[in-house]
């Protein structure tokens, strides 16, 4: 299957299982889907696949996700909530690391050695990528959380308050990760087309992204 | 040099339970438990030695997974613990399909770790469905068990060790079979099963002297 056809699959696996969760659990169930998203987009982005001739990092599409459950979380309970939403998805995935990171450092057994190597080899060299994401989503959720709340105030639209901080924050994401990722050791031309290519993506599936916004604004809130 | 770094990993273990029990209260204890779900899941690709025995790398966390649950039974509801047990194999299945499917992409031409995200995840699929399978009963039978045992034995030490010593063993026949079976040989499943439950067993047992002198510390107070 081509890389596009997957990306639309694992969209749809994001965006179903984003309502399928918020059902079953509200805002509990929207911190545990936030953390395993930032988690799996971590690990992620430590591959690259191609798109139309542009080369990118996976995991752009979870680490969009992300800001889909934080906008419904203030949509629904406001920004005190996400204050300590993005204190518990940082502290998680900073605790995830560094656990994933030690294991890799323990001597691996004999018993199925080529799958323990390979699991060494994945996180060999992994430091900056994920450090680059931590801090891209840190950032980007502080600036979105006031931007989409601000917006709400202004005009209580989903749709505009969504549409307009997608553009702006996804434009920060997509300038900020490839430059504490990839800075002074890809040429520079490649980081421009990284830029554009993550900027695309992470803007459609924002805007597919306000679709689960409506839909978690009927379910009601206990 | 690995018996040093368990031992870290173990100490920087009950410190953040410590620190979850203590100041987060309720959702600091759902956060580490579904943290703890999905680093099992992810560790649960990887061998490693201590001593003699092969164990899986979970082993550890696995064991801040139950302690959480226990925690989460001690301060709310059956229903509640029922329903986090539930989110959390929405969650693995999640972890799962994304994990398979992050392996499926074709790599880019300068990417290195594609093929290794292939050998593990995809080579070893068996894993990804065992894992989810193995710890939705296992949670089950743990929040049956726990309540019977508390209500025979009002002591958290006891109902924490006996809990494990049933599910542990129930957790480690099914993962294991489901995964290995017909790829590893019987003697090698076994050993890995029977080592992979012994620790997990020690470290449940520290666990739950280290949480018993802070609960009975409370109480003096």
């Amino acid at each position: 299957m081509s890389n596009l056809n997957l990306l639309y699959i694992e969209l749809a696996i994001c965006l179903i299982t984003l309502i399928i969760v918020y059902k079953h659990s509200k805002i509990v169930g929207l911190y545990a889907y936030s953390i395993a998203l930032f988690s799996i987009s971590n690990i992620m982005s430590l591959k690259t696949i191609t798109i139309q001739n542009f080369d990118l990092n996976l995991g752009i599409i979870p680490f969009v996700t992300v800001f889909i459950a934080s906008n419904i979380i203030i949509q629904k309970k406001g920004p005190e909530e996400v204050k300590k939403f993005i204190l518990f998805l940082i502290a998680s995935s900073i605790i995830i690391y560094l656990f994933l990171y030690s294991k890799k450092l323990l001597i691996s057994s004999n018993i199925n050695l080529f799958t323990n190597i390979s699991y060494d080899n994945i996180f060999n060299g992994s430091e900056r990528i994920y450090f680059a994401n931590i801090v891209t989503m840190l950032y980007a959720l502080i600036f979105n959380y006031k931007l989409y709340y601000y917006l709400k105030r202004i005009k209580n639209k989903i749709w505009i308050s969504n549409l307009f901080s997608s553009i702006i924050i996804n434009f920060i994401t997509a300038i900020l990760f490839p430059i504490l990722a990839y800075a002074l050791i890809e040429e520079p031309i490649d980081i421009i087309k990284l830029i554009i290519i993550r900027y695309l993506i992470s803007l459609i599936v924002s805007i597919i992204g306000t679709i689960p916004i409506y839909i978690a604004n009927r379910i009601e809130v206990k | 040099m690995n018996e040093i770094l368990f031992i870290c990993i173990l100490i920087i273990s009950l410190v953040i339970i410590y620190i979850t029990e203590k100041y987060l209260d309720k959702i600091g204890l759902t956060v580490l438990f579904i943290v703890s779900c999905i680093l099992s899941y992810i560790l649960s690709f990887k061998f490693a030695t201590l001593s003699t025995f092969t164990f899986n790398c979970n082993a550890i966390v696995y064991v801040n997974m139950f302690t959480s649950l226990y925690l989460l039974l001690e301060k709310s509801e059956k229903k509640e613990v029922k329903s986090i047990s539930n989110l959390s194999l929405i969650i693995n299945i999640f972890i799962g399909l994304m994990l398979y499917l992050m392996a499926s992409y074709t790599q880019s031409l300068t990417d290195t770790i594609g093929i290794n995200m292939t050998n593990v995840f995809i080579e070893n699929y068996r894993i990804l469905i065992a894992f989810p399978i193995s710890l939705f009963i296992s949670h089950k039978i743990l929040i049956l068990i726990y309540e019977k045992v508390k209500n025979i034995y009002d002591n958290f030490f006891i109902s924490t060790v006996t809990t494990y010593l049933a599910v542990g063993l129930i957790e480690s026949i099914i993962y294991v079979l489901i995964s290995y079976y017909n790829i590893l040989d019987n003697q090698t499943i076994i050993k890995i099963a029977l080592s992979t439950y012994m620790i997990r067993l020690i470290i449940t047992v520290i666990y739950s002297i280290f949480l018993l002198k802070i609960t009975n510390k409370k109480v003096k107070k």
